[in-house]
Order: structure tokens, then sequence, then C-alpha cells
């Protein structure tokens, strides 16, 4: 069809798209940096990590461990509670100054006993990862007791994010993981423990080097190529927001669990809850608060079935129970006046610092009257 | 190396400028060595490989053309035949042999011993010594006179463009190209470009996005899935598979343009196809022509059809009037080779069992079809036909066939139709895929016609158009363009 047009007028499409691409970056670049994490949690809510006397005593997975380990050992290696979970243990609504998180009002807590506490917290964490960044943990700390919560809109999660990957190239890890069934399936099933990087498809090439020396020359010389992962997270992110708004989806939307990712979870659970029996270690399994003065988003079957499945399974493996689901009264989630707004986005998940202080007074109150925080 | 990088895009940059300033004859050695380097990129200790299997032919292919005797120029042939297969044989199909003689062995109670040693799959081998055979095969039916020069025979052979995942070139079409000097032209630039960024487009933004959700649905257990599940699998690694494959054509095909090469081209929206026979006039046309003239046409006795286009489909077409069951097993045999030739595993054999059953099938029905007329026909074609391919790709990805069975067996059972089993965003991005594919057809179409039709006075709009197109395409291939993951292809 272009067989007529003169030469450069054949190639002007090209040319002037890439000028439109350079004067759009030029214009969209030097923005402020998005916070996909916090994007994620809402307008009103916070993320803040617990620390004591400025060392963090709250990480992520293997890419910021060390911090919070180093630290557990400088204060002594002292008996240890282990806390993972997601999201809720770092995010505060209407956060205000001086707002402590749970695992900060806990820690102080079990201070005064002497006893430590480490809290490693990812969004959206599965079983699945706790069960994996657990065997790579219990080769760097001394874990007394485990206090894990179980979260229902969590088992519709699977994989290992790149933080938690790395753990499969652990040696340790990976001898751990290879005795059990439901490790050696995890190996395989995350085939190589590599994180997936922006070069996995240069593995063991030449190439590799060559492409890491020129992308890092210009990520460093140019601030245009080092802003593409922001861009993608970007246009990610909008793509969700407006598939939302297509399909009318909000956190309000009742979500099926989804039987592969459950059933896998699950196993994971069983197999976290037969480690720590094997390893000795007291287990503290909680159901998670949920906000609980406006209609669930779960579907009520599918939610009790897990719930009574999560008791069952830590009675069979002597772990301690707790339903936590209403301990966060309606007023520490949200505004007031956003349960009678249909258009809010009400969030399920995360509450203010009010709701931190009582989850920590009742993981505290637990550990205490059941003994947990003595050594093994 | 690969398309998908910055690397590349340089190293293209590079050969792309030398190739225009440099004499002809420096020319043909720049893109020889550049070729070699571009394979070295990969891993160096295996150009010697890749050369030895070059030479085997280049040398064998003088001798048969300058050998009086029909009988040594057979032996000749079927020597050059036998090293390149047993490359083949050695470096990908060994273990596979191997696994297979094990498990016979255990069944009557003996161990066979497992090889200590590991063998890497040399990148591309299954392209250069089919092409070679070609080569070899063309010269001895004296369709081609061989090449004299070693270095535009290594051109042929080892061109970066192509050298990893085809097209697969016939001789006749390429090197006389080498032999000519083409003058630089904005129409081949302009080509060449548009080609690339198409195919960077369909690999980075569309590709490497969906390998993901097909990665993790694949990696579910098979009973965890529904029969939902299975189709949309079933569709999404059909696009995956079309968007890597086809994008790496697209850059095959637009790097050789800038070079002022015709590649003939690999894809022609092959999921439009209103009949299996039409399918495989538009799905790796270069590979299912290789396996028409070199193996199903000379086992059927049928003359050959000595051209990288058309595909078996011309096979189909020019049937003799023969014995029909010599015909059907040297279909099946065709198809077994052309699913073994993709990996060593029964899952591509079965793969290729399934495109034969799918032909014959269609065979049976394409007479009493002639007498139908209407759009409704062509359309059931189509339905037919996409379904069918879809469900073909279950056993191309799946680790076992009996994985692939199973899934097979999800989609005819009525009460696996009852539940989800997979995450929301999967199947939504099907209907996306389905409707986009589809739609993406019909738009080119009536644009061609509209631009066809509107003469110079559209001339301006259609260039705004196109100018916001690749505005976009750019923009998304500048964020998304990340060697994240090799070209499928890659693998075979």
């Amino acid at each position: 069809m272009s067989i007529n047009r003169p030469g450069m007028l054949n190639l002007f499409p090209i040319m002037a798209g890439v000028l439109i691409f350079a004067i759009g970056a030029f214009l969209l670049a030097g923005g402020e940096a998005t916070k996909f994490d916090e994007a994620a949690l809402g307008k009103d809510t916070r993320k803040v990590t617990a620390s004591f006397n400025n060392v963090p005593i709250q990480c992520g997975d293997t890419e910021d461990a060390d911090s919070c380990i180093q630290g557990w050992q400088a204060r002594g290696k002292r008996r240890l509670s282990l806390w993972l979970g997601n999201s809720q243990l770092y995010s505060i609504q209407f956060m205000k100054s001086g707002d402590q998180n749970a695992p900060g009002s806990l820690f102080r807590k079990l201070d005064l006993l002497g006893v430590d506490l480490l809290t490693f917290n990812q969004p959206n964490a599965n079983l699945q990862e706790h069960y994996v960044l657990f065997q790579y943990l219990l080769h760097r700390l001394d874990v007394n007791s485990l206090i894990l919560p179980v979260v229902f809109d969590d088992t519709r999660e699977t994989g290992l994010r790149d933080g938690i990957k790395k753990v499969l190239i652990d040696p340790l890890s990976v001898d751990s993981l290879k005795k059990t069934p439901l490790g050696r399936s995890l190996l395989k099933m995350n085939q190589s423990g590599d994180a997936i990087d922006d070069l996995a498809g240069l593995q063991d090439s030449f190439q590799e080097t060559v492409e890491t020396s020129i992308t890092t020359w210009l990520e460093e010389h140019s601030s245009l190529w080092a802003a593409r992962k922001e861009a993608r997270g970007k246009l990610l992110y909008n793509l969700y927001v407006f598939r939302n708004y297509v399909f009318d989806i909000s956190p309000q939307s009742k979500r099926n669990i989804i039987p592969s990712r459950y059933s896998l979870n699950m196993s994971a659970l069983h197999g976290l809850l037969k480690l720590c029996l094997e390893q000795g270690i007291p287990v503290l399994v909680y159901i998670v608060p949920f906000r609980s003065d406006v209609a669930s988003p779960y579907v009520p079957s599918e939610y009790a079935k897990f719930k009574s499945e999560v008791e069952m399974l830590a009675k069979k493996h002597r772990a301690e129970f707790i339903n936590l689901e209403e301990l966060v009264p309606g007023e520490f989630w949200g505004r007031a006046d956003e349960k009678n707004n249909k258009n809010s986005q009400l969030d399920f998940m995360h509450f203010q610092t009010g709701g931190h202080k009582l989850l920590a007074e009742a993981i505290y109150k637990q550990l205490v009257s059941l003994k947990m925080l003595g050594d093994k | 190396m690969i398309f998908n990088s910055v690397s590349f895009l340089c190293f293209l940059v590079a050969v792309y400028f030398l190739y225009w300033v440099l004499p002809h004859t420096s020319r043909l050695w720049m893109i020889f060595l550049a070729s070699l380097s571009f394979y070295g990129f990969w891993r160096v200790e295996f150009i010697p490989l890749m050369l030895f299997s070059a030479f085997v032919d280049y040398s064998v292919s003088l001798a048969i053309y300058s050998s009086p005797s029909k009988r040594n120029r057979k032996l000749l042939l079927i020597t050059a035949i036998s090293v390149n297969l047993g490359l083949l044989f050695y470096f990908k199909y060994f273990y596979f042999f191997i696994e297979n003689i094990t498990f016979a062995s255990s069944l009557f109670g003996f161990k066979f011993p497992e090889p200590s040693f590991s063998i890497i799959l040399p990148l591309g081998i299954s392209f250069y010594t089919f092409q070679t055979i070609s080569y070899s095969v063309d010269v001895y039916r004296g369709f081609i006179k061989p090449e004299r020069s070693f270095v535009t025979y290594g051109c042929y052979v080892t061109f970066f463009p192509q050298l990893i995942a085809g097209p697969i070139l016939r001789a006749k079409e390429v090197i006389h190209q080498f032999w000519q000097r083409p003058n630089f032209n904005l129409l081949d630039l302009n080509h060449g470009l548009r080609w690339i960024l198409y195919g960077l487009f369909l690999k980075v933004v569309l590709a490497d996005n969906i390998a993901p959700l097909v990665d993790s649905g694949f990696s579910i257990p098979v009973p965890l899935l529904s029969a939902w599940d299975v189709w949309t699998l079933a569709f999404l690694f059909g696009f995956q598979i079309y968007f890597d494959f086809s994008a790496y054509s697209h850059i095959a095909i637009g790097c050789a343009r800038l070079l002022g090469i015709h590649f003939p081209n690999n894809f022609f929206y092959p999921y439009l196809a209103y009949s299996p026979k039409e399918f495989w006039k538009r799905w790796h046309i270069s590979l299912s022509s290789w396996v028409r003239d070199y193996l199903y046409l000379p086992l059927a006795g049928i003359k050959v059809q000595d051209c990288s286009t058309g595909g078996l489909a011309i096979a189909i077409e020019n049937e003799r009037k023969g014995p029909k069951r010599n015909l059907l097993l040297v279909l099946f045999l065709s198809w077994a080779v052309m699913g073994l030739w993709h990996g060593a595993n029964w899952t591509f054999v079965l793969w290729g069992i399934y495109h034969a059953i799918f032909i014959f099938l269609y065979r049976l029905v394409e007479p009493l079809a002639k007498n139908w007329s209407g759009w409704w026909v062509r359309g059931l074609g189509w339905v037919l036909t996409l379904t069918g391919v879809m469900l073909s790709w279950i056993p191309f990805r799946t680790d076992n066939v009996g994985d692939a069975l199973a899934m097979w067996c999800k989609i005819v059972s009525f009460q696996e139709y009852g539940w989800l089993g997979m995450r929301e965003n999967t199947y939504l991005l099907c209907a996306v895929m389905i409707v986009s594919v589809s739609s993406t057809y019909f738009v080119r179409k009536w644009y061609v016609q509209v631009v066809k039709s509107g003469g110079d006075i559209l001339i301006f709009p259609r260039v705004v158009l196109e100018s916001i197109m690749f505005a976009v395409i750019i923009s998304l291939v500048f964020v998304f363009l990340r060697p994240i993951q090799q070209f499928i292809y890659f693998q075979f």
C-alpha cells in the first residue's frame, strides 16, 4: 500500500512515532516515583515497619532479612518469637505521628519479658511463601515460637515472589525442602531457584555479561532508561484499575476460592505445622481480624469451611488456634461514613492504630497464657 | 544472541552501517563473521560444530555435482544426510533414546546403564541441519548448482537473522541474493524497521506478558483444572506461541530486509484459517514446506514442489491417484517426524499425530462440504479449525503424554464444566486475545481497502494514524524490552 509514496514519506510514520515517544517521555519523566506497595493499600493507608533503637524488627523477605537477623544477634540472640504475615501487620489507616503497628507494640511487651520478636511480612503473602521462608529462617534463627496468621483472601494467591524465590538457591534451605513431598513439589513448580530477573533469557551465555554491562551503563546515565521499571508498574497498575472500572470490581466484590491455589496453600499450612511439631516449636495459629460491620466479600460457606479446616489442622499438629476475626471493632476500620457510601472502597484487611494495639494485646495474652514464650 | 535485548539492537546497528559502507566482497565476509559472532554470544564453543555441519554439506555437494556416477552421488548424499542427522540425534535425541531404552529394558527386568555425562543442546541445530540437508538434496536433485565460494555458502547457512529459529531457507531463494549487490534504498529500510518493530511488540509486549499466566496454569496439577481451564490454557498458550514465534520471524525478516535480503513470509494470520489445510499454509510455512519436499513427497512418490511456501497443503492438492493406504502411512509418518523435530518427547509426537488425524478427518469431510455455500460454512470451518488447532497445543506444552491426555479428557466430561480453577484475569486475558487477534485481521483488511480506494486524499490521515500507532508501539517496546524470556523455538 505504500509502494507509490516517496521514500522519505514511507519512513515518516516511524520517525514521527519516535518523535512523539521522545516528547512524551520528556514530558512524563521526572514525576514522583510511585510507591506501588502503598498504592495497593489505598489512599488512607500507610506502610510502617517497626524498629527498635533504629534497628528493624520487621522485614519482608530474603532481600532485607539480614538487617532483622543481625539486630536479633546484636540483642544477644534472645528467646525468639517469629511472626509471619501479610500487609495487615505493617499497614495503618489514618496514621498519625507516633502510631505503632502490632509488631512494634508486641515487641515492646515481649521485650519486658526478655523475649525477642521478629516479623516477616509481604503483601498478599500466601502460605507457600510462609513455608519456604520459614525453612530459610530456621537455618538462621533460634525460633522458640511461631505466630501464624491465616488469611482466607491470601489462599487465592500462589507462587513465590522474587525475594522468596531466592530461598530456592540457598543450599541449606534446598536440602530441607527436598526432605518433604511439599518442598520437592515447590522446588519443581518454581523450577530454577533464580529469581526472575530482566536477563533470565540470557542465562549462562556471554550475551548476559554484555547485556548487563550495557543496561547498567544505561541505568546510570539515562534517567529515562532507569524509569522503565516504574513505567511498567504504572502501566500494569492502570490496567488493573481500568479492569476494575469496566467490570465494577471493588473490595466488596464477592471472591470465590480458586481450588488449585486453595489446595496448595492448605498443603503448605499442613507442611508448616508439621515441621514445627517435628522441631518442637509451639505455634499460635489465628484467623486474622476482618471487618465485620459490613457485608463480607467472602462466600459464607467457603469461609466457614476454611476456618474449620484451619482449626482442624492446628489441632492435628498440636498448634494453638484462635479466631480473631471479630477482634477489631468497626470504628477502627476506615472512616465512619464510608459504610453507607456505595462508592467507597472499603478496606477489609487494614485498620487504624487502635486495631493494631488490640491485635498486639490479644497475641500477647495468648502467648503468655499458653506459656509459649519459654525455652523449647 | 537473543533479539529482544539492547545488545542485539547495538549489534544490528553496527552490522547495518558496516554492510552499507563496505564493498561487496568485504560485505559478505562481514556478514559471515558477524553471524558467527552472533552465534558465539550464546556459546562460542559450538561455532565449530555449526561450521562442521555446514562444511560437510558444502564439500559433499561439490562432490555430488562433479561426480558422473549416480551411485556415487547417492552415496555422497547419504553421507551428508547421515552426518547431519547423526549430529542432531546425538545432541537432541540421545537422552530421549536412552530413557526409552531404559524404560523398555526395565519391563524385561534389565537395568540399562545411564550415561554419566551431560549434553548441551546447541542453539539452532534443528534449523541449520535441516537447512544444510535441503541444500545437499537440492544439489543432488539438480535444482541448484553448488556454491563454490565457502563465504557465500557460509552466509546462507549462518545468516544471523534466521540462524537460530528460521525461517528455514532454500538455497535457491537466498544464495543469489548474496551474489547481488543490493543498493541502499529507503523502502527496504522502511519495511525492515516496520517488521522489526512489529516483531518486538509481539514478543516483549504480548508473548512475554502472557507467559507467566500460561506457566502458572500448566503448573497446576491436572485434577485441579476444570474443562474451562483446559480450553483457556490451550488458547492462551496458542496465542503465546504464535506471538513468540511469529515475532522471531518478523524480526528475522526485518533484519534481512534492512540488508536488502528478502525472506519468504513464515506466518500469515494462521488463526483465521478455516480448515487445517489452510492453517498449514499459514503457520511455520518454511518447516511444513521442508517436511513436504524432503520427506512427505519423496516417501509418497509424488513430484517435489521445491519452494518454501505452501506447506503441506500443496502436497494434499497434488495427491497421486495411487493406493491410499500408502499416502495415509506417509501422512502419519511425516507428521510424527515433524512433531519429533520440535523436541525429544513423546508429547511432540502426539502433537504431530493429532494434526495428522485432523487433516485426515478434513480430507474425509472436504468432498461433502464442497456442495455447501454461504458465509456460515466458512464461519463453521473457522470455529472448528481454531478449536482443533488450539487443543493441539496441549501436548505441545505439557511435560508428559499422561497430562496431555488427562487434559483432553476434561473437555469431553460435562461435570468438569461446573467450576473454574484459575484466577479470573486468566480468562479475561484469553477473551481479550481472541477478540483482538480476530479483529486485527479485519481491521487491517478494511484499512487496506480504504487506502486503495481513497488514493492521495487519504495520505495525510494515514500518515497521522500510522505515526500514532508507531508512537504507541515504540513506547511499549521501550518500556517492556528485556530478555526476560527466550523465544520458545530456541528450545527446538
